[in-house]
């Protein structure tokens, strides 16, 4: 006899839906600060912040003990997934204010070189390298990346040091977009 | 101890304030954070998390939400049903095939990327004589097993779990059925005998056969494989069945009418397929041989001369058919790796199809091109 399908959930489910607000008020600047630090464009980073609680609403239980790093690490995958959808990394590069309000243009040019280049470069690293950047930089502890990795705190630093070391690697071999 | 400095005791402490190979190291490993983070770094904002979250409210309000532990609700029922089986094995299927012989050209390698190549109907017809060139045997046939998780159709087929992290706003929510299918493995031996027969029998000249061809053996393999449809497939079998319940046996055509129905009328459904690449090993023939026997062929439009052409060994590309006058097909990228995309955004159908680590994957779907890039990328 086959499977029935599940009742409907309701909107109005309050045991549910608070949790998840704590979860949200809690995470949300975490996550909106992950994906700002990948992308590198505040309203796209609030954009990706929204699909990635919507996708976890959606598939688990906000009480879940991996919630946090869930949200962090969906965060930095959903970005870096950006990032390398070549159509909107040119139309977000062509969309960059300059930043940079150094009286220096030469040091203009060259900070924004880099920051273009970065966003190249995270592209090509390996998905943990990237995360492990990202998160750390982003403000997470060794205790939450390595939650939000699946790998022991102790060993964030060496991770972090390999993965400075490949992004500069990468930045060398950046060719111009 | 750059990162955590407070981590440190006393006697570390004293010990680095008298090494110098310490303090050479910790510099090295200062400035390359310090050069990590200069280039990483963001303007700060502040957020407001109460506005976002009566956005993604908003959002997710109508949605089914997850429960309990269990990652997906999977109201899973039998895909013994012919119409649902044929459906599900046709979007698996379709990563590589236009007819059993194409499908078989392009198993000659193991392509590492998909190619589209346009082609109209009248393309195909100069390969039909092909199948009378030998025999073909399957020697472990391909059968779809349904599966009650994701987790367990990786495990049947050895692939990775098919959980892609972004769903149309018409499939999420929705039940999930999960299916896998074992390695497969066939044969196509060349007969000189069977095709000059076959020849005759139409009055035509006897097709010539380099030496080595005749009797070598072609053994292809293809799969495991496992897919996942998103969507109201119950619908779907019920409104097949209700379709096909005045078909008579034998009958052919309606059934076809009536799947197409179905689908159109069954809501948004999402197909997500992994399939190992396949590959073909030959006892006698080469792979530029048997291109040489294609391409003798007559009658071979530009588009499938270009299709086998395109193929290389030993890894090469695979031809993805592309009906020009119904769909276009554009280059993507999916993860890092080269792919095609298929369709537009009217929600009337779209594939995304890739190769990647040697597995061939394809979401296929009623829905829009650009959801249909976005499932793909979040695989």
């Amino acid at each position: 006899m086959p499977d029935q399908p599940p009742a409907p959930a309701t909107g109005a489910d309050e045991s549910r839906e608070q949790p998840f607000d704590r979860l949200f008020m809690a995470e949300y600047g975490k996550v909106v600060a992950i994906a700002h630090r990948v992308l590198a464009d505040r309203p796209e980073a609030e954009d990706v912040a929204q699909e990635v609680f919507i996708d976890f609403h959606r598939r688990h239980p906000a009480t879940a003990a991996y919630a946090a790093g869930w949200l962090h690490k969906a965060a930095v995958h959903t970005s870096l997934n950006r990032i390398r959808s070549r159509k909107r990394r040119e139309r977000r590069e062509l969309s960059q204010p300059p930043r940079e309000t150094s009286d220096d243009p030469q040091r203009v040019v060259e900070a924004e070189e880099d920051r273009r280049l970065v966003r190249v470069a995270l592209g090509r690293l390996s998905p943990k390298a990237a995360s492990v950047l990202v998160l750390r930089y982003s403000g997470l502890s060794y205790v939450e990346v390595g939650t939000a990795l699946g790998v022991g705190a102790g060993q964030i630093g060496t991770l972090l040091r390999r993965a400075e070391q490949a992004l500069k690697k990468e930045m060398n071999r950046a060719p111009s977009v | 101890m750059y990162d955590e400095p407070l981590a440190l005791d006393a006697g570390d402490r004293t010990h680095y304030q008298s090494c110098a190979s310490c303090q050479e190291r910790f510099g090295e490993i200062a400035g390359s954070a310090r050069h990590g983070a200069a280039l990483l770094a963001v303007a700060g904002a502040t957020v407001d998390a109460e506005a976002a979250l009566a956005r993604v409210k908003a959002a997710v309000g109508s949605r089914p939400a997850a429960r309990g532990g269990r990652l997906l609700s999977l109201p899973v029922r039998s895909w013994r049903t012919p119409a649902l089986a044929a459906a599900v094995a046709a979007a698996m299927v379709a990563t590589f095939a236009f007819t059993s012989l194409a499908s078989s050209l392009a198993q000659i390698f193991q392509p590492t990327q998909v190619t589209p190549v346009s082609i109209s109907s009248g393309d195909l017809t100069g390969l039909d004589s092909l199948a009378t060139y030998g025999d073909v045997k399957w020697t472990q046939r391909p059968e779809l097993k349904e599966a009650g998780s994701a987790a367990e159709a990786a495990g049947a087929s050895g692939l990775g779990q098919i959980n892609p992290r972004y769903l149309p706003a018409g499939v999420a929510g929705k039940p999930v059925t999960y299916g896998a299918v074992a390695q497969s493995q066939g044969t196509f031996t060349f007969s000189a005998a069977k095709a000059t027969a076959a020849a005759q029998a139409q009055g035509k000249p006897a097709p010539s056969f380099k030496p080595g061809i005749d009797g070598s053996t072609l053994v292809v393999q293809v799969g495991p494989a496992e897919a996942a449809v998103f969507g109201d497939v119950q619908g779907l079998i019920a409104k097949a069945r209700a379709g096909g319940a005045g078909d008579k046996p034998g009958a052919s055509g309606s059934g076809t009418q009536d799947a197409q129905s179905a689908l159109t009328t069954a809501g948004p459904l999402l197909a997500v397929a992994e399939v190992r690449a396949p590959t073909l090993s030959s006892t006698g023939a080469s792979v530029k041989d048997i291109k040489a026997l294609l391409l003798a062929q007559p009658g071979l439009s530009p588009a499938v001369r270009s299709a086998i052409t395109s193929l290389d060994d030993p890894t090469g590309n695979l031809p993805i058919p592309i009906p020009a006058d119904r769909v276009t097909a554009t280059p993507v990228t999916v993860n890092g790796v080269k792919g095609t995309e298929i369709g537009d955004n009217t929600g009337l159908g779209a594939a995304v199809i890739w190769i990647k680590g040697g597995v061939v994957y394809a979401v296929a779907g009623t829905v829009s091109k650009d959801d249909a890039v976005k499932v793909a990328q979040s695989l």
